[in-house]
């Protein structure tokens, strides 16, 4: 097929977060990320969530100044993808069978590709729970997230005052923690207590 | 510490550095005994790990947004599109086809008779499209003729070919035309006279009528009498040339406008 965009204007794309290349990269790569879920009992749901998670990955892998990608975008997502459904399949499958769960992890690459899983998943599910949360806290806690000056928060959301808009957060934060903590999900990767 | 909302204020407050020595000493010694809040205060440190790449959030947005926008995006099969130009097509076609047929009518006709789709005789769907066609076929003369009828000719258009023949005289002279004139106007459903006399010898006249569109009328062959009526009953207004002939050569050739 020819393909209107390269693959180095493919991961450029990606790193700038263009909206465009991350439409195509999904109407060309995602049914083959679908194939590797679905034949595992995967539903759409998952695909998606892999799919976002193996670009998140990737971005963060291109982030760092050492590492090259020497494949086609399309192989490099396929590889991340397939190992990112896998590992999550094995911890499902820790968590119903109560088996050892350090059980495969003592390789080096293999424990860091699973910490930089870990992370990635952890980050999905703290901002769908970002997203989930009531407009006043979820607007608050984007700006925050931002960096955006607390004075500035305070003038965006007609506050008192700096001092103000800490206690609000603080609140919104906590209604946050609840949230995640009561999520079954957090518990498949977070060894809380 | 008992409160609720203190105690999530300071949890807040330790992971952004902001409690005094002793405010902290007193919450480490609470989480020491007290897993749940071991487990905030871990997690709430994640969070703010975890939401610290802001250019991750927005890219995260994006993958987001367009896997939204791309999974809801319609895609019509190709045998769909394809069907769908051609009937846009037709539309097109048989509307302008409908404005050139339309834009040629007489604008004093009643809407019925105007409209080529509500008209019984329309030939088949597109039937209303035939003067369209005729202004696009090649101009042999049997077109032209068909096109100057059907669009550019009324009932009282002149036809230069017998209009200038209209009075002039002719080879023939063995018949002597009384009657009618040259120019002659009748009313509707009435009977037009004419008349002559021979001037050397009896021969048989004919006698013929054609519309303004060359369509023969009338043809009346082996007359011996001297007079004969034009009967024009039935005959719609318009104008009408008719031709004196005695054996084979024309005698003399006029108008009748019947109003």
């Amino acid at each position: 097929m020819n393909l209107p965009y390269t693959n180095e204007w493919l991961v450029q794309g990606l790193m700038e977060g263009r909206e465009s290349c991350i439409k195509f990269i999904y109407r060309e790569y995602f049914p083959m990320i679908m194939s590797i879920v679905g034949n595992k009992h995967g539903n759409m749901e998952d695909a998606e969530d892999i799919f976002h998670d193996g670009l998140i990955i990737i971005f963060n892998r291109l982030k760092n100044k050492r590492f090259t990608l020497n494949c086609s975008l399309k192989t490099y997502l396929f590889s991340v993808c397939k190992n990112l459904w896998r590992r999550r399949l094995e911890r499902k499958y820790r968590l119903l069978y109560a088996t050892d769960s350090f059980v495969h992890e003592d390789a080096g690459l293999y424990h860091q590709e699973a910490e930089e899983e870990e992370h990635v998943e952890k980050f999905r599910l703290y901002k769908k729970h970002l997203t989930e949360m009531p407009e006043f806290c979820r607007v608050l806690l984007t700006l925050y997230i931002r960096k955006t000056p607390l004075q500035d928060i305070a003038r965006i959301m007609n506050f008192k005052d700096a001092e103000y808009v800490k206690a609000r957060k603080y609140y919104c934060k906590n209604l946050l923690r609840k949230k995640i903590l009561s999520d079954p999900e957090c518990k498949q990767f977070m060894n809380y207590e | 510490m008992n409160d609720f909302l203190t105690q999530s204020h300071w949890i807040g407050k330790f992971t952004d550095k902001e409690l005094s020595p002793d405010e902290e000493f007193r919450l480490l010694a609470q989480a020491s005994y007290n897993p749940l809040l071991r487990n905030e205060l871990r997690l709430d440190k994640d969070i703010n790990e975890v939401f610290d790449d802001v250019e991750l959030i927005q890219l995260s947005d994006t993958i987001r947004s367009a896997v939204y926008h791309e999974k809801f995006r319609v895609i019509l099969p190709l045998y769909v599109k394809i069907a769908a130009s051609v009937i846009i097509l037709i539309t097109l076609t048989a509307l302008a086809g409908l404005l050139v047929n339309y834009s040629k009518q007489d604008p004093g006709q009643s809407f019925h008779d105007r409209n080529p789709l509500l008209r019984h005789e329309t030939n088949g769907l597109f039937g209303f499209m035939q003067a369209y066609r005729m202004h696009n076929m090649p101009a042999t003369p049997a077109k032209r003729r068909d096109l100057a009828l059907s669009s550019s000719f009324n009932s009282y258009s002149l036809r230069p070919e017998y209009e200038f023949l209209i009075g002039t005289a002719t080879r023939d002279v063995s018949v002597f035309v009384i009657s009618p004139l040259p120019r002659v106007r009748c009313k509707a459903d009435s009977l037009l006279q004419f008349s002559w006399r021979w001037v050397s010898e009896v021969v048989p006249v004919s006698i013929e009528v054609i519309d303004n569109r060359g369509r023969l009328m009338l043809t009346s062959t082996q007359i011996m009498d001297m007079t004969y009526f034009l009967d024009t009953r039935h005959w719609p207004r318009g104008l009408y040339y008719y031709k004196i002939i005695t054996v084979d050569e024309l005698v003399t050739i006029g108008s009748i406008s019947i109003y």
